[in-house]
């Protein structure tokens, strides 16, 4: 069968219940396996600031899939993440096409290396030079010096 | 006004070749283009959040298609803005 690697990114609400997160990311892995897809890797990367508002919250908490599957494996996940209200933003990105599971995992440690150095991991916020925490009342804009036109 | 003298030409010739830029991502061929590295890709982003031209930024044309859709993708999932205020 033909299998292809995908990386998905989703954001849910920041003010989501660790249980209710739990459950999200439990369905969507089991989707995969049911697809006969098979997770690589998967990532908590924490609580973020987002560079704009989605549905009034300013901040997302960010999770990373890395898996291969069938290409019909991704119209299920997306039917499921469409079906998750509490998640407000995906990406998914197919990184390679027919792939060979032995090879893909085998890249697996840089993959996740090279992530680390971007940053992409667990943070809750913390590096991300952002003062204010959580109540969503004044909107930081840096207030600045006028310049083009 | 006066009629082009053969030092002004070569003045503008001069000054134009030493703006020729080349390409970072040429340049160094480790970095790789990545929507997950906002921190790069701001680098070629206006403060107004705008993609910068290729003739400003310098990047070759193969790069700037892959910086392009980094950019957008990096914009989809918020780790850059699409817009933002002064």
């Amino acid at each position: 069968m033909i299998r292809h690697e995908y990386e998905t990114i989703y954001v849910t609400r920041p003010d989501l219940e660790a249980e209710e997160q739990t459950r999200i990311d439990e369905r969507l892995q089991a989707t995969i396996s049911k697809g006969d897809g098979e997770v690589l890797s998967f990532d908590n990367w924490g609580r973020r600031k987002l560079a704009y508002p989605i549905r009034r919250h300013l901040q997302g908490t960010y999770q990373y899939l890395h898996f291969v599957g069938p290409a019909e494996l991704m119209l299920e996940i997306e039917r499921v993440m469409n079906l998750e209200d509490s998640l407000i933003r995906y990406i998914t990105v197919k990184l390679e096409e027919n792939i060979d599971l032995e090879e893909v995992r085998a890249g697996l440690d840089a993959a996740a290396e090279r992530r680390a150095r971007l940053g992409l991991v667990a943070s809750d916020d913390e590096d991300a030079s952002d003062d204010d925490s959580d109540d969503d009342s004044s909107d930081d804009d840096t207030d600045s010096k006028n310049k083009e036109d | 006004m006066s009629r082009p003298n053969r030092a002004n030409v070569q003045a503008v010739m001069r000054a134009r070749r030493r703006r020729r830029k080349n390409c970072p991502f040429c340049a160094d061929q480790t970095v790789e283009i990545d929507y997950k590295d906002p921190k790069l890709l701001r680098r070629f982003i206006t403060e107004r959040g705008k993609i910068v031209p290729r003739r400003v930024s310098g990047v070759c044309a193969k790069h700037q298609r892959r910086l392009a859709t980094a950019i957008k993708r990096s914009r989809h999932i918020a780790f850059l803005p699409y817009l933002a205020t002064e």
